[in-house]
């Protein structure tokens, strides 16, 4: 069994589809036709251009380019999560990376090395595509921990300084902001995994029973990949959330 | 333990707080700061603490000019009753633990005994350890807080407006507790008259 290919009348067809949208917003009165149209044109370029260095990245699969596209998605992965949080870059790049480059490196070794059981840990096919599926998980849990607790710490001002001149630790001082902020970040995941199969039959999975793999191969590799996304959200949530105290907060407990 | 201000100036943004402001407090005295609402009293007591630093000037601790870990030892030796009592939310017992619990606590081995015992002497109810902290009146915080700064047993108690929201019997029984803590040195912002009344106590007058 193989996937059927998409010709150019299919792609024709796919965009077409446009057309629903863009009468409805007519229609209503909505004023998305813009925003929908340049997101629809985002998507198609992006995909593009990634589809077809992918094409190139496992064709070549050579060991240093791989390893860099990784560390250029880390990098793009922090860069937008501190513009999304209008965090300082020169600050907030360091631990961001940091926490992204730890938590997924771990992730994807321990996925190709220990649950596939892969000849090349760092073969395209595997390395760049698990990480990259990844990284997007853990950039969104780095947005809202580092959200919540610098938001919610200057909200808190007078208790924080409170708990400070009582003597604590910096790490003492902000252990409630530390909770609620690790805690806010994990639970939309906690969340979503605990309807996984309930609902929707998740992305992952589709692709690659359309690409002919058997529903129960493509469910273990769905619970493989849902666990290691898990770990390596909450590994960068902690490490960017504290890697970013040990930069920002000074020892007294100001930033 | 003496805290020095020698020449300090302070600013936010235009305004000029302090000015060439210049003080030194022994261990063991008895200050009461004056002066109008926005004069910077409680600006002072967050410089002193380290939660604020100094446009130009000097704090010496002892003589030495401060630094992080001078501010990490001043933490431990002051106990701070800041003008809007804050302690978090959830059960005032569970915040209690919680702030004992700190490291620079632990030696305090019978604060809930104490907490027992010094619960009546300010018109508090045991089972306001129960409530909601939220649930309070200012009033209930202030002497919340008041207690937990008495449980820390440090030498020297900074006390920003702490009698202001207390009925006349409750001002004199807190500045009645004060009075007697001859071994402590007490710094004190209040417009509440019976502060002057504590032997020994020096004024410094924050207008001008
Ligand atoms: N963090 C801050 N940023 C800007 N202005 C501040 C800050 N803290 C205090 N101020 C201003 O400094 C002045 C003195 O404040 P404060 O020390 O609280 O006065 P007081 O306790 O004597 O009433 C006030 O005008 C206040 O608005
Ligand atoms: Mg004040």
């Amino acid at each position: 069994m193989s996937t059927p290919d998409i010709s150019w009348m299919g792609i024709f067809f796919m965009i077409l589809l446009l057309v629903i949208p863009i009468v409805l917003d007519y229609w209503l009165r909505l004023k998305l036709a813009k925003d929908i149209i340049i997101s629809v044109v985002r998507m198609l370029v992006q995909l593009s251009l990634m589809g077809l260095f992918l094409e190139y990245l496992i064709q070549w699969d050579s060991l240093a380019l791989n390893i860099t596209w990784f560390f250029v998605m880390v990098f793009a992965a922090s860069h937008s999560a501190i513009q999304r949080n209008k965090l300082s870059f020169r600050r907030f790049w360091k631990p961001i990376m940091g926490a992204m480059v730890i938590a997924v490196a771990f992730a994807v070794l321990y996925f190709n090395a220990l649950i596939i059981n892969a000849k090349d840990l760092f073969s395209a096919r595997f390395f760049v595509v698990i990480s990259g599926m990844i990284l997007g998980n853990s950039m969104k849990g780095i947005i809202i921990v580092l959200d919540k607790f610098y938001t919610n710490i200057s909200k808190e001002k007078h208790r924080y300084f409170y708990r400070l001149s009582m003597g604590a630790s910096r790490f003492e001082a902000l252990r409630p902001w530390i909770q609620q902020s690790i805690r806010a970040s994990l639970q939309p995941i906690i969340a979503t995994t605990a309807t996984m199969g309930l609902v929707s039959i998740p992305g992952m999975m589709t692709g690659q029973m359309l690409g002919g793999s058997s529903p129960m191969l493509a469910i273990k590799y769905q619970m493989a990949i849902v666990l290691v996304i898990f770990v390596a959200m909450i590994i960068s949530v902690v490490l960017a959330l504290f890697f970013s105290i040990w930069v920002v907060i000074n020892r007294n407990g100001n930033f | 333990m003496t805290i020095q201000f020698k020449n300090v100036f302070k600013r936010y943004d235009k305004k000029i707080i302090f000015d060439d402001l210049s003080f030194q407090i022994r261990a063991g005295a008895r200050i009461l700061f004056l002066g109008p609402s926005g004069t910077g009293k409680t600006t002072l007591f967050q410089l002193i603490l380290g939660f604020d630093t100094v446009d130009s000037g000097e704090i010496l601790i002892d003589g030495e000019p401060v630094n992080p870990l001078l501010i990490n030892d001043l933490r431990k030796k002051v106990a701070y009753i800041p003008q809007i009592v804050e302690l978090g939310q959830g059960i005032v017992k569970d915040i209690l633990d919680e702030l004992m619990s700190f490291q620079a606590n632990t030696r305090l081995t019978h604060w809930q005994e104490k907490l027992t015992a010094l619960l009546p002497k300010f018109n508090l109810e045991a089972h306001i350890l129960e409530q909601q902290f939220s649930m309070l009146s200012g009033g209930e915080k202030q002497r919340l807080a008041i207690i937990i700064a008495i449980l820390l047993e440090r030498e020297i108690f900074l006390l920003d407006e702490p009698t202001a929201a207390l009925d006349t019997a409750l001002k004199q029984k807190i500045t009645h507790y004060f009075s007697e803590r001859t071994d402590a040195t007490l710094l004190i912002i209040s417009h509440d008259v019976e502060w002057r009344q504590l032997d020994g106590i020096k004024t410094i007058n924050l207008t001008q």
